[in-house]
């Protein structure tokens, strides 16, 4: 660049260098002049010759190199390679041969029940708590989407579809955004984003059954995000939603949207262990067309040590606040959970879980819980689980008996699933 | 002024938002060098020896990491999020690199983007199966042995892929890129043709390996893979597989039980000590154990491992 702009220079500035020499008389100075123009032709010549003998050595070279080349090429395909098997261009499943340009997966979640919770609609039964078909894949280079249909059983014998989730992910946006756009579980607390057969547990957490009911926070709406520049990850979402979800919000306009906020920071201790940290938010209108807010906070340890495969340890817990504004008052009401997994082979897993929740709507009600279980991954598609829950209700009205509860779990996965992170 | 709690919320918003614009601006130092990010340590080796000086190489998996069961963290999206390109085995090697790689949001590196450089193309596949492909064959290597940089003449193409996504992303460079790559395939060449020399006596050796890694390692020099503690890739053993291995190994009186470091190796040491065969940890990959940094000191390490255990 900076030769060119030399060359230019010089092509520019030579004639008017040329018209500033004073001429000395007319004869003398064309005489003068013109033995300059000779030395001048013949000193372009001399450097034109060299030029080009500098090229021509250059062209050599380089066909030699290439000869070198093609030589080495050959000789790299002298033993004749079997018959390359060309990879398929798109991941995705094959159907009779043609690649399909998403995936698909199904997982089967099925739970069955022991106990005396009086206010369970599905005790004592074995029941499809869902079936899952996922269809993931790029919509096209800027968008991919994430569908899964769900279908379960509610209550005794009554199933019904229902989509769990449905967004695209528009990938890249300026500034290094990303947005979601469809139906989709907001990043709140740690568990939300999970579906009910990736929990570490049977059944969520009490405290985030009794603010977004048993499935968790789904909505519609949009979101942005952005990965912070600091030196740790550390990821901003914040979603504006319909805000149908009826345990805490349930006005369901988009004139006076849910907004939920949430900012992940993940550190890294060493190669074997990690950590992250969460605060979350959540603003909108509850049934009454009054305000509810949640905030939260969550933690997670993850420790999987390489020299040791097959052993893992989660720690896990977090805190939530929900302020719910009704008719003449304000709700305060608290709750959290602690949960540990330990995995003590490629195949078992032992977990605890401690709930501790106030009723969302009930003044003065509480409740808590200790839930000991196994897991046992006969594979990473197929796993059972065996869970007692313990659960000490107390309310205003009546001190209500111990639950006792007893989960059977199976589930099973067909298909490729995208891999999750963390 | 009665500012409701949305208002506030608004507030908030909009500053968090605000100063992400102003930071998202600053891209750092540049260097001039390519930013490099590959899936393994071989690409990473492989990268290195091609870019030379022109590149930075890091890697997201570290040589003594199993490929096929990695705890992904999110902290791996920062590592790609400035790379220029991005370099991986494909198949169903690395599927975990597609969520890191949309999640950084850097649309360099996508699918389909020049970053991108997917090195399978080209490599002629072992163990393709054929018929119906489902899970009752294991979770993994659907389709094929995704351990072909083990075969020096694959990585000579894998050389040849990375060049011409090097080249293609920074073509100033080309000519450097281009040299660094002859001298790369030409040293495999020389140090493949001793090493099989060397590894005349292992022609024809029977090998028990832990996991599939090694198909293309054994082809090129000449061992022969008769079984695997895993009963298919990815899979555990049952306790009816391994006593069926232990009959197999004492029948085909099979000297050689070669693991991959990040397995444990209760299993192995039982079935070696059962029929008396040797327990060698080797490292599939660069990285995988210390002073194997490049991918000529990995194939020198391996073969004489092997020779060494069967002395
Ligand atoms: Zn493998």
């Amino acid at each position: 660049m900076a030769t060119m702009l030399a060359v230019w220079l010089l092509v520019l500035l030579l004639p008017i260098v040329g018209r500033a020499q004073p001429a000395p008389g007319p004869i003398e100075g064309l005489r003068q002049e013109l033995e300059r123009l000779r030395q001048q032709a013949e000193e372009s010549r001399r450097s034109y010759e060299d030029q080009l003998r500098r090229l021509q050595r250059r062209i050599e070279e380089l066909e030699q190199a290439e000869r070198r080349r093609t030589d080495e090429a050959a000789r790299a395909a002298a033993p004749p390679p079997p018959a390359p098997v060309p990879p398929p261009a798109l991941p995705g499943i094959r159907v009779g041969g043609a690649p399909l340009l998403f995936d698909i997966s199904f997982t089967g979640d099925f739970v069955g029940n022991v106990g005396n919770d009086s206010r369970s609609e599905q005790r004592n039964r074995f029941f499809p708590r869902e079936l899952d078909l996922a269809l993931q894949g790029a919509v096209d280079p800027y968008m991919r989407a994430d569908v899964f249909l769900e279908l379960k059983e509610e209550s005794k014998g009554e199933e019904k579809i229902e989509l769990d989730e449905g967004y695209a992910t528009i990938l890249s946006l300026p500034f290094g955004l990303q947005a979601r756009l469809g139906k989709f579980r907001p990043k709140f607390g740690r568990l939300n984003t999970f579906h009910n057969h990736d929990l570490p547990q049977t059944d969520r957490p009490n405290v985030l059954k009794n603010l977004f009911g048993e499935d968790g926070l789904s909505e519609k709406g949009g979101a942005l995000s952005a990965i912070l520049p600091l030196p740790f990850f550390s990821e901003v979402e914040v979603a504006t939603l319909t805000g149908d979800n009826p345990e805490s919000f349930g006005r369901g306009s988009i004139r006076t949207p849910l907004l939920i906020g949430h900012l992940k920071s993940f550190f890294e201790i060493g190669e074997n262990s990690a950590f992250q940290i969460g605060l979350s938010g959540g603003h909108g209108p509850n049934v009454q067309n009054r305000r509810t807010t949640l905030q939260g906070l969550d933690l997670t340890y993850k420790w999987k040590p390489l020299d040791r495969p097959g052993e893992s340890l989660i720690l896990q817990a977090e805190l939530l606040r929900s302020r719910r504004e009704v008719e003449g008052d304000r709700l305060e009401r608290y709750g959290g959970y602690f949960l540990t997994q330990y995995q003590l082979s490629r195949r078992w897993y032992a977990g605890f879980r401690y709930d501790w929740s106030q009723l969302p709507t009930e003044r003065g009600s509480r409740e808590q819980a200790f839930s000991p279980l196994v897991t046992f991954a006969l594979s990473p598609f197929s796993q059972f689980r065996l869970q007692y829950k313990l659960t000490e209700r107390l309310t205003e009205r009546t001190f209500d008996r111990d639950v006792s509860e007893l989960f059977f779990q199976f589930t099973l996965r067909l298909g490729r699933e995208r891999p999750e992170l963390f | 002024m009665n500012r409701g709690p949305t208002a506030r919320w608004g507030v908030v918003a909009t500053a968090i938002l605000g100063a992400w614009f102003l930071l998202a601006g600053w891209s750092g130092p540049a260097e001039g060098k390519l930013r490099v990010v590959t899936t393994t340590s071989d690409l990473k080796a492989i990268a290195e020896a091609v870019g030379g000086d022109r590149v930075t190489v890091d890697s997201l998996l570290r040589g003594y990491q199993n490929p096929h069961d990695l705890e992904v963290r999110p902290s791996y999206m920062l590592k790609v999020q400035r790379a220029d390109i991005f370099i991986r085995i494909g198949l169903d090697h690395d599927p975990w690199a597609d969520p890191i790689v949309e999640g950084s949001r850097n649309r360099n590196i996508f699918r389909g983007a020049p970053g991108h450089v997917d090195v399978s193309q080209g490599i002629p596949l072992l163990e393709v199966p054929t018929g119906k492909i489902d899970r009752s064959q294991g979770d993994i290597h659907s389709f094929g042995n995704t351990h072909y940089w083990l075969d020096p003449e694959n990585a000579k193409t894998i050389a040849r892929t990375i060049a011409t996504g090097f080249q293609r992303v920074s073509p100033q460079d080309a000519a450097v890129f281009s040299a660094n790559l002859q001298r790369f395939q030409g040293e495999v060449e020389r140090v493949t043709t001793r090493l099989q020399q060397e590894a005349e006596r292992l022609r024809g050796v029977k090998v028990v390996t832990y996991h599939s890694s090694w198909p293309y390692f054994a082809q090129r020099f000449g061992l022969r893979v008769v079984n695997f503690v895993e009963p298919k890739p990815g899979v555990p053993a049952s306790p009816a597989h391994i006593e069926a291995l232990i009959r197999q190994m004492r029948e085909e009186k099979v000297r050689l039980l070669i693991m991959e470091p990040f397995f444990s190796d209760r299993v192995p040491r039982l079935v070696a000590k059962e029929t008396g065969a040797q327990l060698l940890i080797l490292p599939p990959s660069v990285g995988g154990v210390k002073g194997v940094n490049t991918y000529i000191e990995l194939l020198e390490y391996d073969v004489r491992r092997i020779i060494e255990a069967l002395r």
